[in-house]
């Protein structure tokens, strides 16, 4: 996730060059296209910052199963033998379980149902309904730290 | 513990919820305020307030109506002016925003709190939004002085 302070200091950048267009004698329908300009840029970070953090769960993933499929014991090993952690596909793992592989989901600091649930509001985005609520970008990259600290190999 | 996040990606609400988390806000600006008012530096005061609208997507979804949210103008004797105004409820990563503007900076400050938990507010510079720190009467007393 090493792009991800440069994504985020970007994301302030522009965010505050949108805030310089307020006119506070303006009309309220000149405000709200400027509330919309945030944001759709709130998003589009957003899902720039995503891929970050599904890549290094990814790459949780494919480690956790090297080391699975590394195992003396062939009892322990045949389940992970199921998955090729050099699939770009990762076996077709669907994200949920790709998470699940390397967030434990019973953990109390909740990282696997935050991690689904920003998942969710990436889906949403990328396949076209965008939201109507703002994203504080910067508390949600703090998130995929908190997230990413917590990836189980 | 419920979040914004939780209400953007829980379809199993319904309007007395959003209202509730309205009224909440409402609730905890208003503290805010109030906590404020009673430890500003010398020389300063509040202004009259004015109001902004507040209709979310998520109200209009509801048909929860519109409410009007008090700003929190200050004045210093020496014309200088502070202006705390409410933003946004519901912003994924906050419960709830207000924007300081001051000076020609700007300041977020937010809510840390999970949903219909007391308020932990916190503020930035809209420059740097990774300088987080506690906001209290005492930091706004130092931005002021």
């Amino acid at each position: 996730m090493r792009e991800l302070p440069a994504i985020a200091a970007q994301y302030t950048e522009i965010d505050n060059y949108i805030e310089t267009l307020r006119d506070p004698d303006a009309d309220d329908g000149r405000a709200e296209i400027i509330e919309q300009k945030l944001r759709i840029n709130d998003q589009a970070y957003f899902v720039l910052a995503w891929g970050q953090l599904e890549s290094a769960i990814d790459e949780a993933c494919r480690k956790a199963i090297r080391r699975g499929r590394g195992q003396r014991d062939w009892r322990s090993r045949r389940s992970w033998s199921l998955y090729n952690p050099d699939d770009r596909r990762l076996s077709g793992l669907r994200f949920e379980d790709r998470a699940a592989l390397v967030l434990d989901q019973d953990a109390e600091g909740r990282e696997f149902s935050l991690a689904m649930q920003h998942y969710n509001i990436r889906n949403q985005i990328a396949h076209g309904a965008l939201l109507s609520e703002r994203i504080d970008v910067t508390a949600v990259v703090e998130q995929f730290f908190v997230i990413q600290a917590a990836l189980s190999p | 513990m419920a979040t914004v996040l939780d209400d953007v990606t829980n379809g199993d609400i319904d309007a007395g919820y959003i209202q509730r988390r309205v009224d909440d806000w409402a609730d905890r600006v208003d503290g805010l305020f109030h906590q404020l008012a009673e430890a500003l530096p010398d020389g300063w005061s509040p202004a009259p307030s004015d109001t902004v609208p507040m209709h979310e997507e998520l109200m209009r979804k509801y048909d929860v109506p519109p409410k009007s949210m008090p700003t929190f103008p200050l004045r210093h004797q020496s014309g200088a002016v502070a202006e705390l105004v409410p933003r946004s409820l519901w912003i994924i990563g906050a419960n709830g925003r207000l924007d300081l503007t001051y000076k020609g900076r700007r300041y977020i400050v937010f809510d840390t709190s999970d949903s219909f938990t007391p308020p932990v507010w916190h503020v930035c510079p809209a420059q740097d939004r990774r300088e987080r720190e506690p906001f209290t009467p005492d930091w706004l007393r130092q931005v002021l002085q």
